[in-house]
């Protein structure tokens, strides 16, 4: 019962609006292991976030940013929305992390330098520790990447 | 980016008909390890997948692109101070035109940590 009524006052604590909130703040992973800008929306459904690709992003190779980094961008979105939670909504500590599996993700290209991605992040089920997750990434409107993952939250609070 | 001889080194290679096997070791101290995640040292997934690329790119002798991630199950964390040396397998198989089907499979002490299923192309 406890459970059920902490979840619907997330509920209620999640309203649709418009965020900008710097991804440093709710990410565990840190420095230039970041792959997250800015969370821009974050409520039960959806969670939307951005990143500008930049030439001194550790994934870039030949001025591409690798599949690889879009992959970690992809986890980190959903990371950026459990750091949300556990930060503004549980008012307690960022944890950590894990990416439990990647299932049938499509990658179209390697964005550019220059180019910024927005992405979402489609909550399918939320089950105990797992969350189980559809993701898109767009550049400029346009398909990067997309497919589905799964999260396994743990309760390892997240050092400085 | 690239992991080959920053991130990890070979240690011990085995090429078979269409399967390569790896003993690979793990740099503790290179500066990824710092931000994933500070005092919590783990090998992120995702440069697990850089690694296979770049040795899948050595044994098919050019650039890769991944297409498509069919299926990654991660079963057990890499922590690179307790378990530095790891086994890396890697299978490759021509699929029709111009792709090829990699499965691999990372494992430590024995133990799966890792299997996965991509699809790669050759980039021009």
């Amino acid at each position: 019962m406890a459970k059920r009524k902490s979840l619907s006052r997330r509920r209620r604590a999640m309203k649709n609006e418009e965020l900008n909130i710097d991804a440093r703040e709710l990410l565990p992973q840190k420095g230039r292991f970041v792959m997250v800008d800015r969370l821009i929306r974050c409520d039960e459904e959806v969670t939307l976030s951005t990143l500008s690709i930049r030439e001194d992003n550790i994934f870039i190779d030949n001025g591409r940013f690798l599949e690889a980094g879009i992959l970690e961008h992809m986890a980190q979105t959903a990371a950026a929305r459990n750091g949300y939670i556990d930060k503004y909504v549980q008012k307690g500590e960022v944890k950590l992390g894990f990416i439990g599996e990647i299932k049938n993700v499509s990658i179209e290209r390697c964005p550019a330098v220059g180019e910024t991605l927005t992405t979402s992040v489609t909550i399918v089920s939320e089950i105990f520790s797992t969350l189980l997750i559809h993701i898109d990434v767009t550049s400029a409107g346009e398909p990067i990447a997309s497919g589905d993952m799964k999260i396994a939250m743990t309760t390892i609070v997240s050092q400085e | 980016m690239q992991l080959l001889h920053t991130f990890f080194q070979i240690t011990e290679k085995t090429s078979l008909a269409e399967e390569t096997r790896y003993r690979i070791h793990l740099n503790a101290e290179h500066p990824i390890y710092a931000d994933h995640f500070p005092g919590n040292p783990i090998t992120p997934g995702v440069c697990m997948i850089q690694i296979i690329k770049e040795l899948a790119s050595e044994t098919l002798g050019g650039n890769l692109f991944i297409r498509k991630i069919v299926r990654v199950r991660y079963h057990q964390v890499i922590d690179p101070v307790a378990t530095p040396d790891v086994e890396l397998s890697i299978q490759i198989l021509p699929q029709e035109e111009n792709e090829y089907k990699v499965t691999a499979l990372f494992s430590a002490n024995e133990q799966k940590c890792a299997q996965f299923n991509l699809l790669i192309q050759p980039l021009p």
